[in-house]
């Protein structure tokens, strides 16, 4: 099922008033926030704060929500880009770009601590991309929207958005793999 | 590194936080409900109680009897636009529709015919027209009222300066234009005020002024509510002294958004200072400064400090 299924899904529920199915829009939008601003933020203690602000705005908003404006999606994602923007503007990352390569990168053999040097390394390598690159590495690989909905979250193209993408994962390879 | 690998990363969150997040939206979501629910029932019965009382029948009928005596007051054209000194700087006195003060109006309105009859498509036609020549007979310029001294001042609007000789404008494109751009700035003005006297309260200390907080908060979300209204003329069209870029009328889904945005924010602050809860009014008042600033960043031109438009 794709983002603009479960909720399409959820306003189809009850067409005669339009209104939204709560449950199965949070089922589905619940992963896929918590993941944008896993890679958004890169701090796993604030994750669950941010998720829950931007689900509690939506909900206490959901009343303004205007289909014929935006999918609910866009519309979702567009708190929750306001919310990242509001916790970075608040908390500037400090990490220099050195500490990137000081993370751990699969020395052990456990294959789940593996996998969290590997978030972390990614979340500081992330962090010292351009704001731009970052929300969209996030929105695509994190929340796992495809290409046409980024474009009407952010308001660029959407061969912009891929093209940035494109550069942006070269950028992250290339400081990687030297690592590996 | 590719695709697959990054999203390698993405994790479900904790069964325990999906349902303690849900409980807490399904448990304010019903509290609302309930609250709705409580204000249509006293709204109602509070009515009935009201018109079942002959004094307040009787006042509200006469209050209704004045509001249609007034429709009728018809308003005389200006004649033209007074050059001496004393006019130009004149005090924004009451608007033409106001009956009430006579002297406080220019010599060619007080000499407007009274009683006039009931509103004739003349008469009708007249009244925008009055009010549009006395809003340029009077602009409002800095310090007419002093609550509003910090906002910037409305646009001393003039059909020849604001006119771009490339694209043809008729007089009521301009006038509209116009209109609409005192009509903004008034909103704005008056939300400056509000935003002025909520930070005054902040800084004497938010602890001791909770209600003064939440009575800011309403007012200013009341008067957001405004804002999608008074941008529907769009002006993009006519050179006039704005600090709106085309973005609002380009993007209106992402505007509204912003206004949407901001309401919940001040309705959160309302809440949290009518709870006299000290950090979360701090933090709501943050999110409304942010909100303001987001749009501002986006759909306002920044003008250099010290500019006055």
């Amino acid at each position: 099922m794709t983002v603009e299924d479960a909720a399409s899904k959820g306003l189809q529920g009850r067409p005669a008033s339009r209104e939204l199915n709560w449950n199965a829009v949070y089922a589905d939008q619940l992963p896929r926030l918590f993941n944008f601003f896993r890679y958004r933020i890169g701090r796993e203690a604030d994750v669950e704060d941010l998720t829950a602000q931007t689900f509690e705005k939506a909900w206490k908003a959901r009343s303004q929500y205007r289909q014929d404006l935006a999918g609910f999606s866009t519309w979702l994602f567009s708190i929750a880009r306001n919310v990242a923007t509001d916790y970075l503007r608040a908390s500037r990352p400090h990490a220099p770009l050195e500490a990137a390569s000081n993370v751990a990168t699969g020395q052990t053999p456990e294959s789940e601590v593996a996998h969290r040097s590997d978030i972390a390394r990614l979340a500081q390598l992330t962090q010292h991309l351009p704001d731009r690159q970052r929300e969209l590495i996030a929105l695509k690989y994190g929340a796992a929207l495809n290409n046409r909905l980024i474009a009407r979250i952010t308001g660029i193209s959407e061969s912009n958005v891929g093209t940035t993408l494109q550069r942006t994962v070269e950028k992250l390879r290339a400081q990687w793999e030297p690592r590996r | 590194m590719n695709d697959d690998f990054l999203y390698r990363f993405r994790a479900e969150p904790s069964a325990e936080f999906a349902a303690r997040l849900k409980a807490r939206l399904d448990a304010s979501g019903s509290a609302r409900k309930r609250g709705v629910q409580w204000g249509v029932f006293t709204l109602i019965f509070g009515a009935a109680l009201a018109f079942a009382l002959p004094a307040v029948r009787e006042s509200i009928s006469r209050f209704v009897g004045v509001e249609t005596r007034s429709e009728h007051v018809t308003i005389a054209p200006a004649a033209a636009r007074p050059e001496s000194p004393a006019t130009s700087s004149a005090k924004l006195a009451r608007p033409p529709e106001s009956p009430a003060s006579p002297a406080n109006l220019p010599d060619a309105r007080a000499s407007a015919p009274r009683g006039a009859p009931a509103r004739s498509p003349a008469s009708a036609q007249t009244q925008p027209r009055a009010w549009k020549q006395y809003s340029r007979m009077n602009p409002v310029t800095r310090g007419d009222f002093g609550f509003v001294a910090s906002a910037p001042p409305l646009p001393s609007f003039e059909r020849d300066r604001g006119r771009d000789d490339s694209v043809p404008h008729s007089s009521t494109q301009l006038d509209e234009a116009h209109d609409a751009i005192v009509l903004r700035r008034s909103v704005f003005r008056v939300m400056g005020w509000a935003t002025d006297d909520l930070g005054r309260r902040v800084y004497d200390g938010a602890s001791e002024n909770y209600d003064a907080i939440a009575a800011d908060a309403r007012r200013l979300r009341e008067l957001t509510a405004m804002i999608p209204e008074v941008f529907e003329r769009d002006t993009r069209d006519i050179v006039v002294d704005t600090r709106a870029l085309p973005g609002i009328w380009l993007n209106p889904g992402a505007f509204q958004q912003e206004v949407a945005l901001l309401q919940t924010d001040l309705e959160m602050l309302e809440r949290a200072a009518r709870a006299r809860r000290f950090m979360p009014t701090l933090e709501g008042i943050k999110s409304v400064v942010a909100s303001c600033d987001r749009c501002h960043d986006v759909f306002r031109r920044n003008d250099p400090p010290g500019s006055t438009q």
